[in-house]
């Protein structure tokens, strides 16, 4: 029968032919403390078995094997065999400790697979010192929970780096970590946050006079004294969450002690050449060339190296013989890191010297020295001297500063000398000044209140001239056609006339309270509606003023002046007592 | 005896003028002895009482410039053209001090031609414009409403109109004026290089680096820390102390 068989085979206890073998070796983490519990691991695609070799400092605290995959399925198909697999992972993990600080190497690591011994690659782990067990730890170590803010050392010099880092213990595995409020440092110093990642952070196991903790860095800082006296590191507060009763978290509170670092002052014999700076340096110098000619650049280059506060110094200053002038500031490369022991790397100052007069000349513009804190000593660095030949250059430009270098004007450097008198007469802005304020609201505030009396009691006066005129006019207008009536007698008629139309105007305007100027026909008629006047009034008025009229611009008429003045008194006697 | 008397006379009235001298004039005549630091520091305690001297700003300049602080004096006189705009001499030697940090272009006012015009007057300029201005529009109020009724009724409204508008427009001028002076928008780099971060943080990475001397936009100040822009394009962080506000 030509039948298909399928043959399915588990290959769980040996390699399968053809394939690669890969077998690797890690460490994880790469750097623990003392007696911090790490793994390793060897990975591998084909069973066999695993001899580490370990140096005789790790002590094996368990191990473990595990296999993610291991299938691989062969089928024949028609006397044609097919072969389908999928990877397959052995892992064999290593709880391992170290007791003492070292560099430890695994490097005599074998994988045997059959009769076949595979080397593996080696893998080093860094063992750094464990913090030692402070009091801080030892007052609380039989508590549950605490946080200690330790510090690298307690008693510096000033600008001696020291690290500052805050840590919680918790004897129940840690869940999370919130509501931290940091510790607050008190005192002049320059701070360098180094804490890398603050969203993740990393829980360690750590053994303290045999209890296990699990110990969570919650900030790290390296800070450098600027003055001398006290700082202090008030308490941090944090709560974390703990792996409690079934699956849920419980919290807990924390709340720190306090740390005291205590800063000295340097020591007094500081020499000249002494800056600022603490540590450990060294000083390199260059020159870019040694023979110039007047007027030529060159460049002095200083390269400071060393540990400590290097990236708070400033940049040195030159101390230059008068011949040379120091061309703008210096340029700065800086390649510095900050790291727990303070600024560590290279900073270098290239300056721009420009020779101004011609000659030999030995150049020593830098000196350098720093406190070594280690030693409690000041040290000074021998900088290098150059000696610089200096020739004749070109005249054409420098005539003029070799003339005047001395001058009080300076004119070498080209720039307007200082002004003799200040204009120190406008110290300050009026604008700011209240007086200013009052001043210039001063029309708004006051002129148009005072105008508006003012126009007010105009007018109450007006008004009250008006009625007094107003009353009186019947009485003037009286004494004043007796004046006409002489007029008339004398035979002046054309002062007659006039004397007499003037008398009624001012008359009726005074009784009108207008000025005479506008009175008009409509006017006089608006008023007598007003005043309810009887007709026999009104047409007598309108006679008297077409005579008047007529008089005044010598126009004839059928009345004499006898009886104009008659007949405009008569009118003025009726206005006035019918408008009382 | 009545020479004598005068001569007496005479010497106290020298020695009560030596003891008036202003720190201006002893920054000057330090400054003439060539000594450049306590010249300066004579024209800081002037300015320290004078905040708005141009010319005490000036010299201040040319006594860094002879110290070879060549930053430090294009501040100053960056500063005491924004106090008088048009001032020439300080135009030339912001150049000279410009030239000598070594930066590439040319050095450029920083104040727009208008406000170079509007405010190369004094300080006060507007304000006392405004006083005049209050001061006249309240005698025209005054007899506008008592004249109400007078043929100068029209005239004088257009007057006050006229007095309103100026007094209006001194007052926003000299505001203008002091806001410019007091808003410290922007500053010059008194180090040798700024490293500016790309946040307020020393650990940062650098996003670019400033040279001494360039002018740069402030945009905000955190603390220690002052958000710079050059060019109105590029920002970053750099300590307060690198740079010197104008």
């Amino acid at each position: 029968m030509r039948s298909i068989f399928i043959f399915i085979a588990i290959v769980a206890f040996f390699p399968v032919f053809g394939q690669d073998v890969k077998v690797t070796l890690s460490i994880n983490p790469t750097e623990v403390q003392e007696n911090e519990a790490f793994l390793i691991t060897v990975v591998t695609n084909v069973n066999g078995s695993v001899d580490l070799h370990l140096p005789s400092e790790f002590e094996v605290l368990g191990s473990n094997r595990s296999v993610t995959s291991s299938s691989s399925v062969m089928v024949i198909i028609n006397g044609r065999v097919q072969r389908k697999s999928a990877d397959k992972s052995v892992q064999y993990s290593y709880t391992c400790r170290i007791a003492k600080a070292g560099t430890y190497t695994i490097s005599d690591a074998i994988f045997q697979m059959n009769n076949k011994l595979i080397n593996l690659d080696k893998a080093t782990i860094r063992v750094t010192k464990a913090p030692p067990v402070t009091n801080s730890i030892k007052s609380n170590i039989n508590k549950n929970f605490f946080g200690i803010i330790q510090t690298s050392r307690s008693k510096v010099y000033v600008g001696e780096p020291v690290s500052v880092y805050s840590k919680v213990y918790s004897r129940a595995r840690i869940t999370d970590v919130t509501d931290y409020k940091p510790t607050k440092i008190t005192g002049t110093v320059h701070k360098t946050d180094l804490f890398k990642d603050r969203q993740n952070l990393q829980a360690r196991n750590e053994q303290i006079q045999g209890l296990n903790f699990q110990t969570v860095e919650i900030s790290d800082d390296v800070i450098i004294p600027q003055e001398a006296g006290k700082i202090i590191c008030e308490p941090f507060q944090i709560k974390i969450g703990y792996q409690g009763n079934f699956f849920f978290s419980d919290y807990a509170t924390i709340t720190s002690g306090t740390e005291v670092i205590r800063v000295m002052p340097l020591p007094g014999d500081a020499p000249t050449s002494f800056h600022g700076a603490v540590g450990k340096y060294s000083v390199t110098t260059s020159i870019s060339k040694t023979k110039l000619k007047e007027g030529d650049a060159f460049t002095y280059k200083i390269t400071l190296s060393g540990k400590g506060n290097i990236h708070l110094l400033s940049a040195p200053e030159l101390t230059l013989p008068d011949a040379f002038e120091l061309y703008g500031d210096p340029k700065v490369t800086d390649k510095h890191t900050v790291t727990h022991e303070g600024g560590e790397g290279t900073i270098e100052y290239e300056y721009i010297i420009q020779a101004n007069e011609e000659g030999e000349f030995t150049l020593e513009p830098y000196s350098f020295s720093y406190f070594n804190p280690s030693s409690e000593k000041y040290v000074e660095i021998p900088i290098s001297s150059y000696k610089l030949k200096v020739a004749k250059g070109d005249h054409s430009e420098s005539n003029e500063s070799n003339g005047t270098r001395n001058d009080i004007e300076f004119k070498n450097e080209g720039i307007k000398y200082i002004v003799a008198k200040s204009n120190g007469s406008q110290s300050d802005f009026l604008w700011t000044k209240f007086i200013f304020w009052c001043l210039v609201l001063l029309p708004f505030l006051v002129a148009i209140p005072l105008g508006l009396i003012v126009k007010n009691r105009t007018a109450q006066k007006d008004t009250i001239l008006a009625n007094q005129q107003y009353k009186k006019a019947g009485k003037i207008a009286s004494k004043r056609l007796e004046k006409a009536s002489d007029l008339l007698q004398s035979g002046d008629k054309k002062a007659f006339h006039e004397e007499i139309y003037t008398v009624f105007t001012s008359f009726l305007a005074q009784k009108m309270k207008c000025a005479t100027s506008e009175i008009t026909r409509e006017k006089i008629n608006a008023k007598f509606l007003e005043e309810q006047t009887d007709q026999v009034t009104i047409d007598a008025l309108m006679n008297g003023w077409n005579d008047l009229e007529m008089v005044k611009f010598g126009l004839s008429t059928s009345v004499s002046s006898e009886e104009l003045l008659k007949e405009i008194s008569s009118l003025i006697e009726q206005i006035d007592s019918q408008w009382k | 005896m009545e020479i004598k008397k005068l001569i007496s006379i005479l010497f106290l009235l020298q020695i009560s003028w030596g003891f008036s001298q202003t720190d201006f004039e002893k920054g000057n005549m330090f400054y003439a002895d060539r000594k450049f630091e306590s010249a300066g520091k004579s024209y800081i305690a002037f300015i320290k009482e004078h905040p708005y001297d141009y010319t005490a700003y000036f010299n201040l300049g040319n006594s860094y410039f002879q110290q070879k602080k060549y930053a430090l004096s294009l501040w100053s006189y960056e500063k005491s053209l924004l106090i008088k705009p048009n001032f020439k001499d300080a135009q030339i030697n912001a150049k000279k001090a410009f030239e000598k940090t070594r930066q590439p272009g040319e050095w450029k006012n920083a104040t727009h031609w208008v406000f170079r015009i509007l405010f190369s007057v004094g300080i006060n300029f507007w304000s006392y414009i405004a006083v005049a201005s209050a001061i006249l529009l309240f005698v025209g109020l005054f007899l506008y409403f008592k004249t109400f009724k007078s043929f100068l009724r029209k005239p004088l409204l257009l007057a006050n109109s006229l007095l309103v508008i100026i007094l209006l427009g001194s007052i926003v001028l000299s505001g203008i004026h002091y806001k410019r002076l007091n808003a410290h928008s922007y500053g010059i780099v008194i180090v040798g290089s700024s490293h500016a971060k790309v946040a307020p943080e020393r650990q940062e990475k650098t996003a670019f680096d400033i040279p001494s001397g360039r002018r740069v936009d402030i945009l905000q100040i955190e603390g220690e820390w002052m958000e710079v822009a050059i060019d109105g394009q590029h920002s970053g962080w750099v300590p307060t102390n690198e740079i010197a506000e104008i």
